[in-house]
């Protein structure tokens, strides 16, 4: 590791983009005074693979497939958020017991990214025991997802105009028998992040974020509601089976470390409770409703809450099978801007786990994001691009 | 102290959650999507028509198929079509199972195994003889030759219509 | 002419057409697509398969005041019929109104669908139409998508009927719609497909021997809605959408259809791209939505093992692989040395760039360019050729055309079809030739002359030259034509016979003052796709080509074969101190040859061509060249680099620029503007596939004549006098003249396996009243002493043809390319 010497006093630790903390690549320049933070700089972009242009070049259903690859973690939400949208372009809706079905994947996939994210931000606070019971008890929903979708990550449940599996009696019991051991040890977990002093020690007041410094930056998801900010897509604006199955928005007002492992935690119990709801009032009939091939020209913005946050797609539709535009907002890419200002005071030492607290996901940061000013033209060089000016950041 | 060597005695007596791979094998779900198969009926001939229709849903471009004319001298499917080649890159293959549900007489099925590893990007792609599954007992290997007439309709007759 | 125009409502749209047009084509102008399967825009309607189902309306008429009843708003009042009307057989009216999207409707297509599909076996995975398929479309656009039809009762027919060897029959996928019968009696006239039978056992047959004995017979898979004809070239060949079409043009006659190459990766030929089909390209000024057989089978050469890749150079007298900096070295070298003992023998496969480029390169050497064919005149097709505007398409009542010594249906096919269409839409047909053809049945006048007096024959038409009353008619039909065309053909003739021919020919457009415009003018019927070109460019034959060769010191051959195709030339070129082959085969000449580089085939490089109607239209590259060969007009650039020539040959549309630049003819042309394309009429190709058939739509350039020589009034710059005359009296030995066939046993025919059947032989066909006096029977094989030289022939007698000649097809292996008198004797049996 590499410091460089900035001003009398303070050093810039750079770190990254490869790294032995982070499993994924991004780069952190952090300015310290001695063990202390002074500022904070993050550069991402290091995993672009061009999603969003590629999906001009293939059909609909094929850009389905490319979509849930944007994320390893949260790949149904983006199948999800990319069909709704076409469906609304098409005019089409999905038949109810499909929109069930979607949201039971959703919620498994909530409860399966929630337990890997403690086992990771246990793991960079150094309580390992707490990262293998949580990784242990994720291969339960993870089972549960092999079992209806028959792929432990990519479970390409959604067509477009409905799902592709149906959920029987005899999954129904597994996936309640399942539920019911993780709530379970959920409970466990709640008290251990809760009550064991050493792991408190770590978390209490560590990253402190204020409601309006959460508002101020655009956080969203439970790093946003652990400081009390409601906002959350599938209370605010419920689609496919939410306004059926109405969520009870978890919030805290901690807005410390503590307050996000708390808030995903009683994610986690609300998202045993919608689907023990779902699979007793799970409507009967289709599973899709018949697609048109060539979408009718038009835009249309679909939102849908992620693991992470909020998720939001931009398609255009010029009429034809492929879509002319695919815009992709993933909700890392807006929580990455809280570290930067909640970094500042903290210790070196204490930035692994500032960095998961926000539940980062690398692969969501595949794009590009412009802070367009006034006077500025809208349209950009791909020289500009490549010296990286004009107020775009990777 | 004491309840921390109790926790650890505790575990001690449960039973292990990891498995020795590769002597032992977790079991898979009935619904998982592995490496390809290519059906035969019970008399040996090839359930691929060779119709290619793999391919075109294949989102992500994996499946290369090219046909060719059957003869009674040389079945090796029912009809006038077979695939004389049939390739699968593994590496592309992103296991949706869209070939499974586009294919008109149940010849590819996504199987069990998950034991995928090559050691040249050209190994990634299995040709046909790898993919087909072997002749049953009472079957002959393809081509067959068989009785003129006999196997002339490619996809198989629906005798039930709610079939 | 003005049409009367009728101004009619369909759905929102109001739309003004020429009274007679069909409701179908009226709705498709503004966009409406009404489903159809039987109709197709080249075909008369008939109304079989009722797809085509709408309301119509007509204005209330009052008996008494024979005025239209308006409602109270104003607008006139509409009676619907009572029934659905098919959109296809009913003609447009004043103030009609087509509903066709009513729930009326909308039951009857899904009605309509059903029905079809009672007997059709939905093997859509394993049909080659799959994809592209008009029935698969409309049922996916107005089925129902269930059946009330009882499963068990459904149609078992043959799935595997050769119609011919090129056209496989699926009964079993047959909606009998009859185009493909209706294309053969009404478009093509070869009645040879017909309906058998009738209900439910109808089935389509072939009547003829050979089975679908006809030369267009691929195009009836083309506008086949269902897959039940299939070509037996393509068939499981690949799926329609895996495909990637390249726009080219046919390089098999002097006609230059537009088509496509159809190309996939093959894992047979280890991966790589290949041709897997050829389909027509819309071009309705040059082959409409149509192609011939031998355009749309021969494309197996390119593929061929036998393709030279290697430059071979003549080490120890034997040719050996040489590097292509070696073979250029020494090929400039020998260029330089030979100065004016230059020759370059060009053939008539050459795209206009290649001889742009062979000829700047020979004429800085001093040397002459000759071009390769045994017909001449293209002197006076370059000057009085067809004009901008130039469509035979639009040639009908009140104008003539003149076709004289050829065989059109067997040299170029799409000239007879278009020649015949002319006539049935009124043109004056006038066909002289010294034996019947088929285009005589569309003749107004049908003219026969002695073997060889082509040229008195067109004389005598202009009333120069003695000839029979029949000729006097003739003459008068010809005065009042408003435009005139005038074909000219080798059929029967040789270099010297097509030479004066033109000449006549060029004297009878010239004193009507048919030419300069557009639709006048004299077009030869070339055998080779780009000899126009080559005239164009000043190429032109030797008069004595043994002459021109023995007395070269280098002779460059590029795409000609004089070795193959006449033992004198052999024998002249050996005099040659150094003979470089530019060929895509190791032909005779190149196995003679001191050096031969190998060359790219059409479908593997970018040029252009010039149809015999002095039309330039461009080809793409379809496939990737094979390693190791070169486009003509690079070698000929590269060439020039060594001797220090700026000669272009990084791109073939610079290539052109240059041409455009330096030939008047070709002036203010681009590839720009050879592939502009314009909107065309039928729409076909585009997601309506039931409309038009399968021909693609053309986006990639209809090309453009050239620009005239010679305007209206002008006289050409000198008139060459002398009238030579062919041999016509073979004394005591037999009269042998030569014809065209169309698959022949020329070089590129040879790969396409499919065509063996087809392909001419050395068929020596006579009446049997000159048989009888040479002592000759039906089916004898008989030795031919042709200039010195023996070639076998079988004897077959034609009672049609004239008698004190005989008809040997060009290409089949004996070497007759003018007419000949022969020793001829029956061979002993073995």
């Amino acid at each position: 590791m590499e410091i460089k010497k900035v001003d009398e006093g303070k050093f810039v630790v750079p770190i990254g983009p490869q790294h032995p903390a982070l499993k994924e690549p991004g780069h952190f320049e952090f300015t310290v005074d001695g063990e202390i933070v002074m500022d904070a700089k993050v550069r991402l972009g290091f995993v672009h693979r061009g999603i969003e242009k590629m999906a001009e070049q293939r059909t609909y259903t094929r850009d389905l497939y490319l979509m849930e690859r944007v994320c390893g973690i949260c790949s149904h939400v983006h199948g999800t958020a990319f069909t709704l949208g076409v469906e609304k372009l098409a005019g089409v809706t999905a038949p109810p017991r499909a929109q069930a079905i979607r949201v039971i994947i959703a919620e498994l996939e909530r409860i399966h990214s929630h337990l890997l994210w403690l086992g990771v931000a246990a793991h960079e606070g150094g309580f390992d025991t707490l990262f293998m019971y949580s990784w242990r008890d994720r291969e339960t929903v993870m089972d549960l997802l092999e079992l209806l979708s028959g792929n432990r990550v990519h479970y390409s449940a959604n067509v477009l105009g409905g799902v592709k599996f149906d959920i029987n009696p005899v999954q129904t019991d597994q996936i309640r028998r399942g539920v019911d051991y993780l709530e379970e040890r959920t409970q466990f977990y709640q008290k251990v992040v809760t009550t064991d002093n050493t792991f408190l020690g770590r978390t209490r007041g560590v990253g402190y974020m204020s409601r309006e410094q959460a508002e101020l930056q655009g956080a969203v998801g439970p790093t946003a509601r652990a400081s009390g900010v409601t906002r959350d897509v599938r209370v605010d604006a419920p689609y496919s089976f939410y306004p059926q199955t109405p969520v009870q928005i978890v919030l805290d007002d901690g807005g410390d470390l503590t307050a996000r492992f708390i808030v995903r935690i009683k994610e986690l119990f609300e998202a045993y409770r919608l689907v023990r709801l779902l699979l007793d009032n799970l409507p009967e009939g289709e599973l899709a409703t018949r697609m048109p091939r060539r979408i009718p020209a038009g835009e249309v913005i679909s939102r849908v809450e992620a693991p992470r946050g909020e998720l939001m797609y931009f398609i255009r539709s010029n009429g034809t099978d492929m879509p002319e535009r695919v815009k992709i907002r993933t909700p890392s890419l807006c929580n990455w801007g809280t570290i930067t200002s909640t970094a500042v005071g903290l210790k070196l030492a204490d930035m692994p786990m500032l960095l998961a607290g926000i539940d980062p996901c690398f692969s969501c940061n595949d794009r590009m994001i412009r802070v367009r000013r006034a006077g500025e033209p809208g349209v950009m060089t791909w020289d500009q691009i490549k010296a990286g000016k004009g107020g775009w950041s990777v | 102290m004491l309840q921390g060597f109790m926790t650890t005695l505790k575990s001690i007596l449960e039973k292990p959650v990891t498995i020795q791979y590769p002597e032992q094998k977790r079991p898979v779900r009935s619904r998982f999507k592995g490496r390809h198969v290519l059906k035969r009926y019970d008399n040996g001939l090839e359930k691929c028509i060779g119709c290619a229709l793999c391919a075109a849903a294949c989102p992500a471009d994996a499946i290369f198929v090219e046909a060719s004319e059957n003869s009674d001298e040389n079945r090796y499917s029912p009809g006038e079509r077979y695939a004389s080649t049939y390739e699968i890159n593994m590496m592309r293959c992103i296991f949706c199972g869209f070939c499974e549900d586009a294919c008109p007489t149940e010849a590819i099925v996504l199987g069990d195994n998950y034991e995928l590893s090559f050691t040249s990007r050209t190994d990634a792609i299995y040709p046909k003889d790898m993919l087909l599954e072997p002749v049953p007992e009472d079957g002959s290997p393809t081509p067959q030759k068989v009785p003129a007439g006999a196997f002339d309709r490619a996809i198989p007759l629906m005798q039930d219509a709610t079939d | 002419m003005t049409m009367k125009m009728v101004t009619l409502r369909i759905d929102e749209h109001t739309v003004e057409v020429p009274a007679g047009t069909r409701v179908v084509d009226a709705a498709k102008k503004v966009g409406v697509d009404i489903p159809v399967f039987c109709y197709h825009p080249k075909l008369e309607s008939v109304g079989m398969c009722r797809m085509c189902l709408v309301e119509i309306g007509r204005p209330v008429v009052d008996r008494a005041s024979g005025k239209v009843v308006l409602e109270a708003d104003g607008s006139p009042k509409i009676q619907m019929a009572p029934k659905l009307e098919t959109a296809c057989t009913t003609p447009v009216s004043d103030g009609m109104l087509v509903v066709t999207t009513s729930e009326k409707v909308a039951a009857a297509r899904r009605e309509v669908v059903e029905f079809i599909l009672t007997s059709h076996p939905l093997d859509c995975p394993i049909c080659d139409k799959g994809g592209e398929c008009p029935l698969q479309n409309l049922t996916m656009a107005y089925g129902s998508g269930t059946s009330r039809f009882i499963f068990d009762e459904k149609m078992r027919s043959a799935k595997h009927v050769p119609l011919g060897e090129l056209i496989y029959l699926d009964r079993e996928r047959c909606i009998q719609c009859g185009r493909c019968v209706r294309f053969q009696h009404e478009v093509v006239d070869d009645p040879v497909l017909d309906f058998y039978q009738r209900g439910r056992a109808l089935e389509i047959i072939t009547r003829s021997e050979p089975g679908f004995d006809s030369v267009f017979s691929g195009n009836t898979t083309d506008i086949c809605p269902v897959g039940a004809l299939t070509t037996a070239d393509f068939r499981f060949g690949a799926r329609p959408w895996e495909m990637k079409p390249a726009a080219s043009i046919c390089a098999q006659c002097p006609v230059g259809c537009n088509i496509v190459y159809d190309v996939r990766r093959e894992a047979k030929s280890s991966g790589k791209p290949v041709i897997k089909r050829v389909m027509p390209r819309q071009n309705e000024s040059v082959n409409e939505v149509w192609i011939c057989d031998k355009g749309r089978f021969v494309h197996h050469y390119n593929e061929s093992a036998e393709r030279l890749t290697q430059p071979l150079m003549r080490v120890d007298g034997e040719l050996t692989p040489v590097s292509w900096q070696q073979a250029l070295e020494t090929a400039a070298a020998k260029l330089k040395e030979a100065g004016k003992g230059l020759v370059t023998l060009a053939g008539g496969r050459l795209s206009n760039e290649d001889l742009f480029n062979l000829r700047e390169l020979t004429r800085a050497q001093g040397g002459t360019t000759l071009l390769h064919t045994h017909m001449g005149g293209g002197e006076w097709t370059r000057q009085l050729g067809l004009n901008q505007g130039s469509n035979l398409g639009s040639l009908g009542n009140g104008d003539a055309i003149v076709v004289i010594a050829s065989d059109l249906h067997q040299e170029a096919p799409l000239w007879w079809l278009r020649v015949k269409q002319a006539a049935q839409r009124g043109a004056t047909l006038i066909v002289l030739n010294a034996r019947p053809t088929r285009l005589d049945a569309y003749a107004a006048h049908a003219l026969r002359y002695q073997p060889g007096e082509a040229a008195q024959a067109v004389a005598g038409l202009m009333g120069n030259h003695k000839t029979p009353a029949a000729f006097q008619t003739a003459r008068e039909a010809l005065a009042g034509a408003a435009n005139l065309v005038v074909f000219f053909g080798s059929d029967g003739l040789g270099l010297t016979g097509t030479r004066a021919l033109a000449q006549t020919c060029a004297d009878l457009l010239m004193q009507s003052g048919h030419y300069g415009r557009p639709n006048n003018g004299l077009v030869g019927v070339w055998q080779h796709s780009n000899d126009q070109g080559a005239w164009e460019m000043g190429y032109a034959p030797a008069a004595d080509l043994v002459g021109s060769l023995k007395k070269a010191k280098v002779a460059l051959l590029a795409a000609a074969d004089p070795v193959g195709d006449e033992p004198a030339l052999a024998k002249a070129l050996a005099g040659a101190d150094f003979v470089i082959v530019q060929e895509m085969f190791l032909t005779a000449s190149a196995e003679k040859a001191d050096l031969v580089l190998p060359v790219a085939a059409i479908p593997e490089r970018e040029g252009s061509l010039t149809s015999g109607e002095r039309r330039a239209q461009r080809f793409y590259p379809a496939v990737p060249a094979p390693d190791g060969v070169r486009p003509d007009y690079t070698i000929a650039a590269q060439l020039g680099q060594r001797l220090g020539l700026e000669l272009e040959g990084r791109a073939a549309g610079l290539v052109f620029l240059r041409l455009a630049q330096s030939e008047p003819a070709f002036a203010g042309l681009s590839y720009q503007a050879l592939s502009t394309a314009e909107e065309q009429w039928p729409i076909v190709g585009r997601r309506d596939l039931y409309f038009g058939g399968t021909t693609y739509d053309n986006n990639q350039g209809m090309g453009t004549h050239l620009q005239p020589v010679l305007k209206a009034g002008e006289r050409p710059a000198a008139v060459a006098a002398a009238l030579d005359t062919e041999l016509m009296d073979a004394g005591d030995n037999l009269l042998v003249l030569p014809h065209t066939r169309l698959f022949d046993q020329g070089s590129l025919v040879r790969f396409s396996r499919l065509l063996v059947e087809r392909v001419a032989t050395a068929e020596l066909r006579l009446n049997p009243a000159t048989a009888k006096h040479f002592g000759l029977a039906e089916g004898v094989a008989a030795s031919l002493n042709l200039n010195g030289a023996d070639a076998s022939v079988i004897v077959r007698m034609d009672d049609a043809l004239p008698p004190g000649a005989a008809w040997l097809p060009r290409r089949v292996g004996v070497p007759l390319w003018a007419p000949a008198a022969a020793q001829v004797k029956v061979m002993e049996r073995d």
